[in-house]
């Protein structure tokens, strides 16, 4: 397969593989061949180094055969303000400047700054915004946010999209949805390096499945290489969140790769790959390594309560993580006012979320994922499964009750 | 049990000295002057992918005043703070007080020493702090002393604070004598007294009584950390160290603590100064700069001894903090890079600099320790000497301090204080 996969690599910037399928579910286990860097397995998950670092985390800790991440992700927002088009132009991207010559993703800044943003306003040529800085009005395009992610030279980028609140209803969804379909065809045409830069277009339609069926089908007339569901995870009920992903993916090629945008939580992760998708994106888990927070398959371990003063075992016995072979729940409770707290603990983190994945990816190549699922959801919830979880699975032919 | 030995002095100044059967690792041996990472904060497998060789002659201090919570964990586990700080090959010093974070004076009672841990005080008195050498088991240790004490100090808190730490020093050698543990520990004499001749040979007088109970000396006491001994009167400092040293016995491990420049740490070895701790590291990472000194005698290129990198001139620069260091920082990173990391309060920029910093410093260490051995200790002098004068005044060190900046005096003089 290995010569196959390179000889399509070397005539598309991304090429995407399904090597195996689940028997049951629509889980499926793929390889994505980017350019000049090394191929990414999915389903993946990426962690988020916002402003081009993963907070107190070397890239070379993240390279280590434990860990072995293959794909980060980087905000074009922040990005783009700090240290600006400028700067990462001289330094020749992203990659560069932070040192890391494994895959990247960029979004494209319109979320960030419909969320950061009090003033920001959406007009059929932009995002309309005040510069946090000086307050002085700029608007973000779809060229622009290309033109940035150009500048930035991730292998992932994605286009500028209308985003509405997921809880948001009448025509403002609709006007959303055929604006988003508007948006690509300006990003695509934008984008100076497609020989080398993949946009992926975004699915929206909030939680209408009329909308989000027109809108994944306008998509894929597309010529493109990849897509993302959008517009979910943000406050929705969880009823409705696995119905939008699971018609999504039901709509959208199979040939191509799916990235959920957003979502994170090892629960999530587990049922969205049972529907069918292969990316997963979400700040969550280095976030609450920050507040002391670790994640185990059984849920979360505050580190910094006083339960943890005399713990002399790891986070988790079973994880490979560096923290984890090294250091005890006690030692990292006596240092939680220590700047080596987060760094510990984010990498046990993102340790944990890649560990997921690569048991996800192990079980579908095996076609045992039904039985990972099953037991993973009998380790996270041993009384009651919640329902929303045991429906979606049920959708897709797993029974976990 | 652990020994120390003078196996050579320099007649240009300066010994070379070798610790060795250390109890825990009976195969090293550690050369001084050497140099303590004071309380670490990269993990060790930052430490490793940084190319710090952890199983060669790495040493580590851990100051009580950071690790006091460790106590109780330790008491439990058995084992010693280095395994659980996941440095257990690493030679382990403890000593009461963070030399690179500023110790404001406090209120002082008979029979304890304050620290202070997320602004609350702690009152250590000789028997908790024993106690806790005893659980911590590191390698080698200071005794319990008050060294609230600086350069212009009432004469009053002087001759307190020597009273209080010879009385704290008899203690202490009863409590080791007595403790199964301790017993064959190497035990380091705290001397403190201020600028304060008389004061000070009053200890040393006591430790002089019975030499063999102690295994070497911490001479304390001389400013009240951070910054302080960072801006140190180098003429005085040099005087009050030179008539404390010539009244101990010449064999034994010599140590001090704190962020002394580069050409103060050269006249205190040239001295007879064995053992030094990263204070400096900290101080230089925390104003977000980089260590840039040259050492290198056989090309005395003279450059300004620190870049600031948060400085926007940096912002477009992609050279390596500093040519030719093989350290990870500039190996695979760009001042550039880190301008960015620091501009945008990342952790990774401080991380960074640490890495450069404390390579930078054991690089010059090891230089100090040729120089010794080729007797070129005067040439080396002169070269760091004139990068810190041309320096002089115009490098600035953060006041990080040890307890709540509501409670934060400088030059405190009360009458509670006396
Ligand atoms: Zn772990
Ligand atoms: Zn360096």
């Amino acid at each position: 397969m290995n010569k196959k996969i390179k000889l399509l690599a070397e005539k598309s910037p991304l090429t995407y593989k399904v090597l195996n399928k689940c028997s049951k579910s629509k889980a499926r286990k793929g390889v994505m061949m980017l350019r000049e860097t090394k191929p990414v397995e999915t389903p993946v998950f990426m962690p988020v180094g916002t402003q081009g670092t993963l907070k107190g985390v070397l890239v070379d800790q993240l390279k280590v055969d434990d860990m072995n991440c293959q794909i980060m992700l980087g905000n074009t927002y922040h990005l783009g303000l700090r240290p600006g088009t400028e700067i990462l132009q001289k330094a020749g991207g992203l990659h560069n400047f932070m040192g890391w010559d494994r895959a990247l993703l960029t979004d494209s800044g319109g979320f960030q700054m419909v969320s950061l943003l009090e003033l920001a306003e959406i007009t059929e040529e932009g995002v309309k915004f005040k510069s946090p800085f000086d307050g002085s009005e700029s608007m973000l395009t779809p060229e622009e946010s290309i033109n940035i992610q150009n500048t930035i030279g991730a292998d992932i980028i994605m286009q500028l999209d209308d985003v509405v609140k997921t809880t948001t209803t009448g025509p403002r969804v609709e006007e959303a949805m055929l604006r988003t379909i508007r948006w690509i065809d300006r990003c695509l045409e934008a984008n100076n390096r497609n020989d080398d830069q993949s946009i992926f277009p975004i699915v929206q339609g909030g939680l209408n499945p009329e909308l989000r069926k027109q809108c994944a089908e306008a998509l894929t007339e597309r010529n493109v290489r990849g897509y993302a569901v959008g517009g979910l995870s943000g406050g929705e009920s969880k009823n409705d969140f696995w119905k939008i992903v699971s018609l999504s993916t039901d709509k959208l090629p199979a040939d191509k790769p799916r990235y959920l945008m957003g979502v994170g939580f090892a629960a999530d992760l587990v049922v969205c790959v049972a529907l069918g998708i292969d990316m997963f994106d979400c700040v969550f888990p280095t976030r609450t390594a920050r507040f002391g927070c670790a994640l185990v398959r059984t849920g979360q371990l505050n580190l910094k309560h006083k339960t943890f003063e005399v713990d002399l075992s790891p986070i988790d016995d079973k994880c490979k993580c560096s923290t984890c072979k090294s250091y005890t729940r006690a030692f990292i409770h006596a240092i939680s006012n220590d700047l080596m707290m987060c760094s510990l603990i984010t990498i046990h983190n993102v340790s944990f979320q890649l560990q997921l994945m690569r048991d996800i990816r192990e079980a579908i190549e095996k076609d045992e994922f039904p039985e990972f699922v099953k037991t993973f959801f009998d380790d996270l919830y041993p009384d009651t499964k919640p329902e929303w979880i045991v429906d979606a699975l049920k959708s897709v032919n797993i029974e976990i009750q | 049990m652990t020994k120390f030995v003078v196996e050579s002095v320099s007649k240009y100044g300066g010994r070379i000295g070798l610790i060795k059967n250390v109890e825990r690792l009976p195969d090293k041996t550690f050369k001084t002057p050497m140099l303590l990472y004071l309380h670490p904060q990269l993990s060790r497998e930052v430490l490793e992918l940084s190319g710090f060789e952890l199983s060669k002659d790495f040493a580590i201090s851990l100051p009580v005043s950071n690790v006091e919570q460790m106590e109780k964990p330790l008491e439990i586990s058995g084992k010693g703070i280095s395994d659980f700080w996941a440095l257990k090959e690493s030679l382990t010093f403890c000593s009461l007080k963070n030399g690179s974070i500023f110790s404001p004076s406090a209120s002082q009672d008979k029979d304890s020493v304050p620290i202070y841990r997320k602004s609350e005080r702690l009152n250590i008195t000789p028997q908790r702090y024993m106690k806790m050498m005893e659980v911590f088991k590191p390698d080698f240790y200071t005794t319990l002393a008050d060294g609230d004490s600086f350069k212009d100090c009432p004469k009053r808190r002087v001759a307190k604070a020597s009273e209080k730490s010879r009385r704290f020093y008899e203690e202490s050698v009863q409590l080791k004598k007595s403790s199964a543990v301790l017993k064959n520990s190497f035990m380091i004499g705290t001397i403190v007294g201020g600028f304060n001749e008389f004061e000070r040979r009053k200890i040393v007088e006591e430790m002089n009584k019975k030499s063999e109970d102690v295994d070497g000396y911490f001479i304390d006491g001389l400013h009240r950390n951070g910054h302080e001994a960072a801006e140190i009167d180098v003429t005085s400092l040099k005087e009050i160290v030179s008539s404390t040293i010539a009244q101990l016995p010449q064999e034994k491990l010599k140590v001090m603590s704190g962020a002394y420049l580069p050409n103060v740490t050269l006249e205190l070895i040239a001295q007879g100064i064995d053992l030094f701790d990263s204070s400096l590291v900290n101080l230089v990472t925390n104003a977000n700069r980089a260590m840039v000194f040259n050492f290198n005698i056989n090309k005395p290129a003279k450059l300004f001894p620190e870049i600031d990198l948060l400085d926007s001139k940096y912002k477009d620069d992609f050279k390596p903090f500093l040519e030719g260091c093989s350290c990870l920082a500039c190996r695979k990173h760009t001042r550039a890079y880190t301008n960015h990391l620091l501009t945008t309060h990342e952790l990774l920029g401080p991380m960074l600099l640490t890495i450069h910093n404390l390579h930078h410093y054991r690089e010059f260490f090891a230089t100090i320790r040729n120089a010794i051995a080729s007797d070129k200790l005067k040439e080396l002098t002169e070269l760091i000497s004139e990068q810190y004068q041309e320096a002089e005044g115009k490098l600035y060190y953060e006041r990080k301090i040890d307890n709540k900046p509501g409670k934060y005096k400088e030059n405190l003089i009360a009458k509670d204080f006396i």
